[in-house]
């Protein structure tokens, strides 16, 4: 650094020191958008994401059911499976068994996949372990008056000889939903009425993706062409891309908004900062300084602006960031590195545009106002 | 664009050539067909009483202000047909200047604001800017800021900053105006080394032992030369000069 540039970083850092209250006016306006901004850009880069795994507790995103009359195989499953990286999937299979003499719709699946794949089901007793255990919707519970404990007699209507197999009931199963009309057991359990444990009606996948890639992957397997059929379940995919462009939208629009405020006060502050130092300015043009080079200190004074207010704004808008995504999804927020760059150069550009009507300003100084008169 | 204006119609020694030069604000005259001619190494002092014209006159030689009719000719050439960066090269390398308020930047020590008229020039040398606080009795204080100096030792700082570029010409104005005997006495000495060196010294004052150091007096009064005053104390005249018209 030759002299020259040394006098002039001198001449920066000694003007802010000496207008050290201009400086933290304008500093903390940088700061207060750059926070709202980086905490809003982060928020509106995480939410998609994490109101994606919220929604997963409405359900499946995308289902595989038969393409004809026959039910899906083991094969079938893997097949799915390799198309499809799930966070969770289960496979069910549907039919329907007497109790009395009269018909009850019975689901069999993997009881603790299909848990996690309907996160929203509701269990009063326990969730079945063993081979002769159920669960009983709350309505058929209501109806026949069954209870945890209960052992109810099934049987398979084509069975010649009649004979029930006991059941015991594990635990009442509350969905608010179609589950509610079901006795639900272990695949296994149902196997032994219907002769085949491993054929499927359904297979419902919880997927991390929003409608498009849903899609997408629906389209790999239908094309797969082998008996199977797949499909989004929009009501959940739509809402979350509806969900998360609304916020998305809001964010912006506040983010302009907070942009423009910014930009007004900085704006206000170096305008009050080029009167005060109308003086200092015109003597500088008075010792032989161009226009140009004042504004070179001034715009020099703005980038340092700019970096000082981003630096705070950027560490107050992560933890904003965090604070708001623990309280709305009770997830600590893992700020990615790039943030604190890209909200740098924002206060930076900022500080810069909001300075150059001031700087204009500068030009139309006079130095005959320094010498004065009579 | 030639700046040259009549050059040629005047004697080498002649530094400024004021041409009826009026300045006007609106109806007021603060300047009216001014004639005259500095000659290079000439100490002229300009007196008269507030609102005579001498700031005003004071400006336009430093290139800070034009006048509304009338040329001026430094060094033969014409101030009017410069531009800005003209303007402010002839400030940076031709005129020093000296102010009544001293006007130093108060966020900068002593040596910063004597580098600073070196920064707007050429390149800063810390050393040589202590050299010129050193010549004008300055070099210990050279790390204070203006507010703690002293009127008298802002003054010389001023002065250090007007010589440091070596300027032909310094300007000052009312440079005596705000010191005590003794700070007033240093910077007329001072002002007479850097006469005795050639420099054309231009002062604006109310005080007419301030003025009677000068070669030439001229006596402004509303906006007009009233009276010239030259040789008043049998000081010898360096370079020629005259009243035009």
């Amino acid at each position: 650094m030759n002299n020259r540039q040394k006098m002039y970083v001198r001449m920066i850092v000694r003007s802010f020191w000496r207008r050290l209250s201009r400086v933290i006016i304008a500093s903390l306006s940088i700061a207060v958008g750059a926070a709202t901004l980086s905490g809003l850009g982060l928020i509106a880069y995480t939410v998609p994401a994490q109101l994606s795994k919220e929604l997963r507790s409405y359900g499946a995103n995308l289902i595989v059911i038969p393409e004809g009359t026959e039910g899906l195989s083991e094969k079938n499953l893997e097949d799915a499976d390799a198309v499809v990286d799930a966070l969770d999937r289960a496979p069910y299979q549907y039919t329907n068994l007497l109790y009395n003499q009269q018909g009850l719709s019975v689901m069999g699946t993997i009881l603790q996949d299909a848990q996690r794949v309907r996160p929203y089901w509701e269990v009063d007793g326990s969730v079945p372990t063993q081979a002769d255990e159920v669960l009983v919707g709350e309505k058929v519970a209501e109806r026949y008056r069954f209870k945890v404990g209960d052992t109810i007699g099934l049987t398979e209507p084509t069975r010649a000889d009649g004979t029930a197999k006991n059941l015991r009931v594990a635990g009442i199963l509350h969905t608010g939903g179609p589950e509610d009309e079901l006795i639900v057991m272990g695949l296994d359990t149902l196997g032994e009425f219907t002769g085949a444990a491993d054929e499927y009606n359904l297979i419902e996948y919880s997927v991390n993706a929003d409608q498009a890639e849903l899609t997408a992957i629906a389209e790999q397997i239908n094309d797969r062409d082998s008996g199977m059929e797949a499909e989004v379940v929009r009501r959940v995919s739509e809402s979350e891309s509806g969900i998360a462009k609304t916020l998305q939208t809001l964010i912006w629009i506040v983010s302009i908004i907070i942009c423009g405020l910014t930009l007004i006060s900085i704006s206000a502050t170096l305008n009050a900062v080029v009167s005060e130092r109308g003086r200092e300015i015109g003597l500088k043009k008075a010792l032989g300084a161009l226009s140009k080079d004042v504004m070179k200190e001034f715009v020099g004074e703005s980038v340092l602006l700019g970096l000082i207010g981003g630096t705070v704004g950027v560490a107050f808008g992560i933890w904003l960031a965090d604070f708001i995504s623990m309280r709305a999804f009770d997830v600590a927020l893992e700020s990615p590195w790039w943030i604190i760059p890209i909200t740098l150069v924002f206060s930076v550009i900022v500080s810069l545009v909001g300075s150059l009507a001031p700087a204009r300003r500068i030009s139309r100084i006079n130095p005959v106002n320094v010498l004065g008169g009579e | 664009m030639s700046t040259q204006g009549e050059a040629g119609s005047h004697e080498s020694n002649v530094i400024y050539s004021v041409q009826n030069v009026s300045r006007r604000y609106g109806d007021l005259a603060a300047l009216d067909n001014v004639s005259l001619d500095i000659a290079r190494g000439e100490w002229l002092s300009i007196v008269g009483p507030s609102g005579s014209g001498k700031s005003t006159l004071m400006n336009i030689l430093g290139c800070m202000d034009s006048p509304t009719e009338g040329i001026v000719l430094l060094e033969g050439d014409r101030l009017d047909k410069m531009g800005e960066p003209e303007l402010a090269n002839v400030r940076r390398n031709k005129i020093g200047l000296v102010f009544q308020q001293f006007h130093l930047v108060q966020h900068l020590s002593a040596l910063e604001n004597v580098e600073l008229a070196q920064y707007y020039h050429s390149m800063p040398d810390a050393d040589e800017a202590l050299e010129a606080l050193a010549r004008v009795g300055m070099a210990d204080r050279a790390t204070h800021l203006p507010r703690e100096l002293s009127g008298g030792e802002q003054q010389r700082v001023c002065v250090a900053r007007a010589l440091i570029n070596h300027p032909d010409i310094i300007l000052a104005d009312e440079p005596t105006g705000n010191l005590d005997e003794k700070n007033e006495r240093i910077v007329i000495d001072f002002f007479h080394t850097l006469h005795d060196a050639g420099t054309t010294l231009i002062v604006v004052t109310h005080d007419a032992e301030v003025a009677a150091q000068g070669e030439r007096q001229i006596i402004l009064e509303h906006g007009r030369i009233a009276r010239e005053i030259t040789d008043v104390d049998g000081t010898p005249t360096k370079g020629k000069s005259a009243k035009r018209s």
